[in-house]
């Protein structure tokens, strides 16, 4: 970013981590040298709330299927536990579990450190290149 | 060649579900991390950002012109599964995870939209067993848009970037860093064309 770019963003006012009832999350910075000409900005206004609305009725549809989805697996879980208890396989359905238990684990495990390494790595060659210049 | 340079008025910020991002508007660095286990997962984060040029600052040649946002998008996406969900030893559903960018541009006269155009692009995507699967970030997401300047009617352009991330029935890493995602959405210029 440019010098003139740096401190045009020092002149904003921040409003940041405002909850309502969108999101969860928000923030907005805005420019008081160069404001949006009113008519404009009532428009942008109404569309940002158009953009929301249909994010959060998105975001929300989503949720009820997670929550579908997961009752269903509870269901079929139990299904399972019964059908081992009837067929004697309960000691290797265990086992079984047991094991992908394990093998997730490991897996997770592997995954975590290989990912906060390379973060690690970039955070550090990423400061390399600030005091380089 | 008649061009001007479009202001930049204000940025907004969104997050949706889960998302575990945080967005630092000095730096443009996203970041952020969600890891579930055996539960479907979905969140988007959304950057509207709004810029404008008064009549008044318009070029004096030209009709038609060109508007090519650049939003300068560094750094990567990771998406990540474990396993799909199991009866027995069988796997009934494969586990499938994704990030999405969804960049939009319009283009208004006063309060009509002129000119409006979405590039949806899949950054990182995978599907079946202990998969992972990293994207980098379009440098340029939003799409070329060409119209008629009104003379009459102040100039307003609006830009939205949604990352949109899902996961089901596993697992999921997505993150961000400084040196590995950067959006900073700089002021650029509108080119006239005839």
């Amino acid at each position: 970013m440019g010098k003139s770019q740096s401190s045009k963003y020092k002149r904003v006012r921040r409003v940041a981590n405002v909850k309502d009832r969108h999101s969860a999350r928000r923030g907005r910075i805005q420019n008081n040298q160069r404001k949006l000409p009113p008519k404009i900005a009532a428009m942008f206004d109404e569309l940002l709330s158009r953009s929301l609305r249909v994010a959060k009725e998105n975001q929300e549809l989503q949720r009820a299927t997670a929550e579908a989805n997961a009752k269903f697996r509870q269901e079929q879980a139990k299904l399972m536990g019964s059908l081992a208890r009837q067929l004697g396989l309960s000691g290797v359905v265990r086992d079984l579990a047991a094991l992908r238990k394990r093998q997730v684990a490991l897996v997770r495990d592997a995954m975590e450190k290989t990912q906060t390494a390379i973060v690690r790595e970039r955070r550090v060659s990423g400061n390399l290149r600030k005091s380089n210049r | 060649m008649a061009a001007a340079t479009v202001w930049w008025a204000s940025t907004n910020w969104f997050e949706f579900g889960t998302t575990g991002i945080s967005y630092d508007f000095s730096t443009g660095a996203l970041s952020g991390r969600v890891t579930g286990d055996g539960m479907d997962q979905s969140g988007s984060f959304l950057l509207t950002a709004s810029f404008f040029l008064p009549a008044a600052n318009f070029p004096q040649g030209g009709c038609t012109f060109r508007s090519t946002p650049g939003a300068n998008l560094s750094g990567n996406a990771f998406v990540s599964t474990l396993y799909g969900s199991l009866f027995l030893v069988f796997e009934t559903d494969a586990p499938r995870a994704q990030c999405q960018l969804r960049a939009t541009q319009e283009i208004f006269a006063g309060s009509s939209l002129i000119a409006s155009g979405t590039n949806l692009q899949t950054i990182a995507s995978v599907s079946g067993d202990f998969q992972s699967n990293t994207g980098t970030l379009p440098v340029q997401p939003f799409p070329t848009l060409d119209f008629d300047l009104d003379r009459t009617q102040d100039l307003g352009i609006q830009l939205q970037l949604s990352f949109e991330n899902s996961i089901v029935h596993s697992y999921q890493t997505w993150w961000g860093f400084p040196a590995l995602c950067r959006i900073l959405l700089p002021q650029w210029d509108i080119v006239s064309i005839a």
